[in-house]
């Protein structure tokens, strides 16, 4: 584990952390959506990616101990939709109601502020890397 | 056990220890691998984080790689892994300047 090691730890970091911005931007999107790609009178589902640590299977106890992260599967919420009443609504079913997506905007802006801060300070673990660096090879100066 | 942390990806400059003779077309000598095979040996391997960061580069502009901190990080370890190189060559230089400037 060198100190090139740390930047392509938390690239993949950053790299999950995308990935959750972009499940959030899809979940806000679709807030309302009420039908699938078909045209089908489906409500959209909530998107949330799995995260899992990869360790190296090779190379000294160190290097083992670190752990990238992977993106290995975005799941659909089995949550219920939300039951609204609106028949006037062209999707509406036969009783009036309407089932919107079970996307809460609340929640996604709380994965949107985390996913954020955790880009950020995956940057920050790259920025004092960068540092360190800077600062070893000033040794000698 | 503690294991031994390397500080530096330049795989060349481990070359510079007697213990671990760096492959190189330089004659062998006992005390390890002349410092031209390992400067060659250096300047490949920068060279390498530099044609990796310009591949992140191309890829970004042409809209295939979709990852911006991959190329910044590309471009920071080709950065690092220069400057390591001329570190390391400044330090020869010095060092030679020094013999040669010897009084006999």
């Amino acid at each position: 584990m060198d100190l090139l090691d740390i930047f392509s730890v938390s690239a993949s970091g950053l790299t999950a952390q995308r990935v959750q911005l972009q499940a959030v931007a899809s979940n806000m999107a679709n807030a309302r959506t009420t039908r699938s790609a078909d045209g089908t009178i489906e409500p959209y589902r909530r998107q949330m990616p799995v995260f899992e640590a990869r360790r190296e299977t090779f190379g000294s106890a160190l290097e083992q101990a670190m752990a990238h992260v992977d993106v290995i599967d975005v799941w659909e919420s089995d949550d219920p939709g939300v039951l609204v009443y609106d028949p006037t609504h062209p999707d509406a079913d036969v009783e009036g109601y309407v089932t919107f997506p079970n996307v809460n905007i609340l929640e996604e802006m709380v994965d949107m502020m985390t996913a954020s801060r955790v880009y950020e300070a995956n940057t920050n673990v790259v920025k004092t890397t960068r540092e360190l660096a800077d600062a070893a090879l000033q040794i000698g100066r | 056990m503690i294991t031994p942390v390397n500080p530096y990806s330049v795989g060349s400059l481990a070359g510079a220890l007697p213990s671990a003779p760096a492959a190189g077309s330089a004659p062998a000598r006992p005390g390890g691998v002349s410092f031209g095979a390992r400067l060659e040996a250096a300047i490949a391997d920068v060279s390498d984080h530099q044609n990796a960061a310009d591949v992140r580069l191309s890829r970004l502009a042409s809209g295939d790689e979709v990852d911006v901190h991959a190329t910044m990080i590309a471009l920071e370890e080709a950065d690092i892994t220069l400057r390591l190189m001329v570190a390391s060559r400044d330090a020869a230089v010095e060092a030679f300047e020094r013999i040669q400037n010897l009084q006999i």
